[in-house]
């Protein structure tokens, strides 16, 4: 892994959301990186922060939303070209002026949104919707950017693509309608692309193709893809490594077949257990016992701790921090990985 | 489109000859007799009979309602029974000018404040500004009119002595192209009497409305393109954000005309409202028809602008 070329690292992200119930801790030192051309999936129960790592790397957190700390470096050379950077460094994310990180919006870094039900706008159309991001982004007008916006129809095989161009969203299928957001998304060829649940509203039968399609376009284009889901299916079909979350922090990254057969943080390890395996018979599902906790007020040190098997004191004091275990490219954040270990070597593997 | 409006005006003429007729048995029903308020206490008992022969009000009521309705589809509004022989579409003639023109501009005042005053207070939601479009918005929607009406008077033309407390502007002024403007001044106090209220109603819903919008995920993906602020709120937003206004303000454009009747009567302005009430308290049936059939009408043309104004601004609407 270490021959491969770094797109961006983010490091210790703290993000906060100020709600009226209270202050809501919803990121608390997320840290991953991610290289060129890889697809990153993000997985973790719902509400452990994994929209609001991407919306915190995009800044778009909206108004209740801050990001204390952290950084985000990205090494996209095409964005700091845009950006008007001549020096060696990465584009540090987090202190772009504002209007400067409109050049990185759509351009370096774009996302596609869950509900293709909603994500387009629904008074205008198709067409008008490409326009807009090829207009920004590439710099064409009249003619020339309708026909590029024609051609990326086509591209997500739409077709014909100059009826599609015409028609409103609400004429449009979902399949059809998240084949227009990934047009969108990919129109200015960003190096990197966030898709949060991209496939969670589609009919089973259009998901596998919307996927596939994804990943088709992703090798054309050579970009990133951070991809954000509770499917592990999905993620054990189109990623590259594997990056789990709980309550607010990156507990392990791994790549996949390492994340699968031997996952290491006992919260993955349920997590992975918790997968029905079709091939293997059960006597029943495992499931990680306890709820998710409230990020308002969320438990001290390790915040698995209230959940995890192998707590202890140190457990519920500090928070650990991210270590290589076993490799250099397997991260784990835990206390007790000399126990975990054992265990395992006594239970010959987990899964 | 076609299809539809024809249809639209299909409706309308059906719902016309049953207000018609409702409105007929109505105020045929209501105590008093036109001919004796028209002549007074002391009118004798055959100068009233007289005046009933010639309002026909001595035939049977059938007759009436059918020599009213045949009036009616030939475009004769009859006659006033106050103002007699005056005609009755020129009664409304002679005093719709001046409605219209303080009508309009109360909308357009309405309109002009509140849908900027919404935008901002939603897109600084919480703020000093937002709070301070809130608190005006709520005082807006609860005062009275008339007593908003009054205040000004007291406060601005009479205190102050900024304006006249009743318009002092010749007839017709006001609807020549500089007219237009310099009656403002004139007509300031009436104008904001009445697009007060409909100004706070606007600005709350739109306000509202674009909270609502600005949370949509297609506003979340109109910022990850890289779209301004600018283009975000004002493109992406507004117009989706304006589809329960333009309702709102066709609604207004009807309640117009009950507010009239209390703003014309404190400005002492002769327009429409005016002669509404003034037709009820002297009895003048075929004012009061006629008025209530044109208010109709009325509704039903603002019904079918907003219908079209919708399919404008949203597509999902198919008119049908
Ligand atoms: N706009 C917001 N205001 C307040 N809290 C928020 C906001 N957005 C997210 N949160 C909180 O931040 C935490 C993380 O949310 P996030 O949406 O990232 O979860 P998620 O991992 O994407 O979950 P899911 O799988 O359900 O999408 C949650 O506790 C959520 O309630
Ligand atoms: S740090 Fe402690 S509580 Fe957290 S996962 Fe490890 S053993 Fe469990
Ligand atoms: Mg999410």
């Amino acid at each position: 892994m270490s021959d491969k070329e770094i797109l961006m690292e983010v490091k210790d992200l703290v993000t906060r959301f100020y709600t009226e119930d209270g202050v809501v801790k919803a990121l608390e030192g997320v840290t991953f990186s991610l290289y060129k051309g890889e697809t990153l999936a993000l997985v973790g129960e719902t509400g452990c922060g994994k929209s609001v790592t991407a919306l915190s790397i995009l800044r778009l957190l909206g108004m209740s939303g801050k990001t204390l700390k952290g950084e985000v470096l990205f090494y996209d050379e095409e964005s700091k070209k845009r950006l008007g950077m001549t020096g060696k460094g990465p584009i540090e994310i987090l202190k772009l002026e504002s209007k400067q990180m409109l050049k990185i919006r759509g351009f370096g870094m774009s996302m596609i949104t869950q509900d293709p039900m909603t994500s387009l706008n629904p008074v205008y159309t198709v067409g008008e919707q490409l326009l807009e991001v090829i207009e920004l982004h590439k710099g064409m007008s009249g003619d020339e950017a309708k026909k590029e916006a024609l051609r990326l129809i086509e591209d997500v095989e739409l077709t014909p693509p100059e009826e599609i161009f015409k028609k409103y969203p609400h004429q449009l299928s979902g399949g059809q309608r998240q084949r227009i957001v990934i047009s969108i998304s990919l129109a200015a060829e960003p190096a990197l692309i966030f898709a949060d649940e991209p496939t969670t509203a589609l009919d089973v039968t259009i998901q596998a193709r919307v996927l596939e399609l994804m990943q088709e376009l992703k090798e054309k284009f050579q970009t990133s893809l951070i991809l954000i889901t509770h499917n592990l299916g999905i993620v054990a079909e189109t990623s590259d490594r594997i990056c789990v979350m709980y309550a607010g922090r990156v507990v392990e990254v791994a790549d996949k077949f390492t994340l699968f057969k031997r996952p290491l943080h006992p919260y993955s390890q349920g997590l992975i257990a918790a997968v029905p395996v079709v091939t293997e018979k059960r006597d029943r599902l495992s499931y990680i016992g306890g709820t998710v906790p409230n990020l308002i007020h969320p438990p001290s040190g390790c915040r698995f701790h209230p959940r995890c098997p192998y707590a202890t004191d140190i457990c519920k004091e500090k928070m650990p921090e991210l270590k290589p275990v076993e490799t250099e490219d397997h991260l784990v954040e835990c206390w007790h990985m000399d126990e975990v270990l054992k265990d395992l070597e006594e239970k010959g593997g987990v899964c | 489109m076609r299809e539809y409006i024809v249809k639209k005006l299909a409706i309308a003429i059906l719902v016309l000859i049953g207000v018609y007729t409702i409105t007929f048995f109505l105020t045929f029903m209501l105590p008093g007799d036109p001919a004796r308020v028209s002549l007074g206490q002391h009118g004798s008992e055959e100068a009233v009979e007289l005046i009933r022969q010639q309002w026909g009000l001595d035939e049977p009521r059938y007759v009436q309602y059918i020599a009213y309705l045949k009036g009616f589809v030939k475009g004769d509004m009859g006659v006033s029974f106050r103002y007699y022989p005056r005609e009755v579409i020129d009664l409304i003639k002679y005093r719709f000018p001046v409605t219209a023109y303080y009508g309009l501009w109360s909308i357009i005042f309405a309109v002009l404040l509140s849908i900027p005053l919404g935008v901002i207070a939603a897109y600084k939601q919480n703020s000093p500004f937002d709070n301070f479009a809130v608190l005006i918005s709520q005082i807006g929607v609860s005062i009275p009119n008339f007593w908003l009406g009054m205040m000004l008077i007291a406060v601005i033309a009479v205190r102050l002595g900024w304006t006249n407390p009743v318009p002092e502007v010749e007839y017709g002024y006001y609807w020549t192209p500089v007219g237009f403007f310099v009656s403002l001044k004139d007509y300031a106090l009436p104008i904001i009497t009445v697009g007060t209220g409909m100004m706070a109603s606007n600005t709350r819903l739109t306000r509202s409305s674009m909270l609502e919008v600005v949370r949509e995920d297609y506003i979340t993906l109109a910022r990850a393109k890289g779209l301004s602020e600018r283009t975000v709120i004002l493109k992406h937003a507004l117009r989706n954000a304006l589809i329960p206004v333009v309702t709102n303000v066709g609604l207004q454009f009807l309640l117009l005309v009950g507010g009239a009747v209390l703003t014309e009567t404190v400005f002492g302005i002769n327009g429409i409202g005016k002669l509404y009430i003034d037709a009820i308290n002297y009895r003048d049936y075929p004012v009061v028809i006629a008025l209530t059939l044109i208010y109709t009408g009325g509704v039903v043309i603002v019904n079918l602008l907003v219908d079209l104004l919708y399919s404008k601004i949203d597509p999902r609407v198919s008119l049908r």
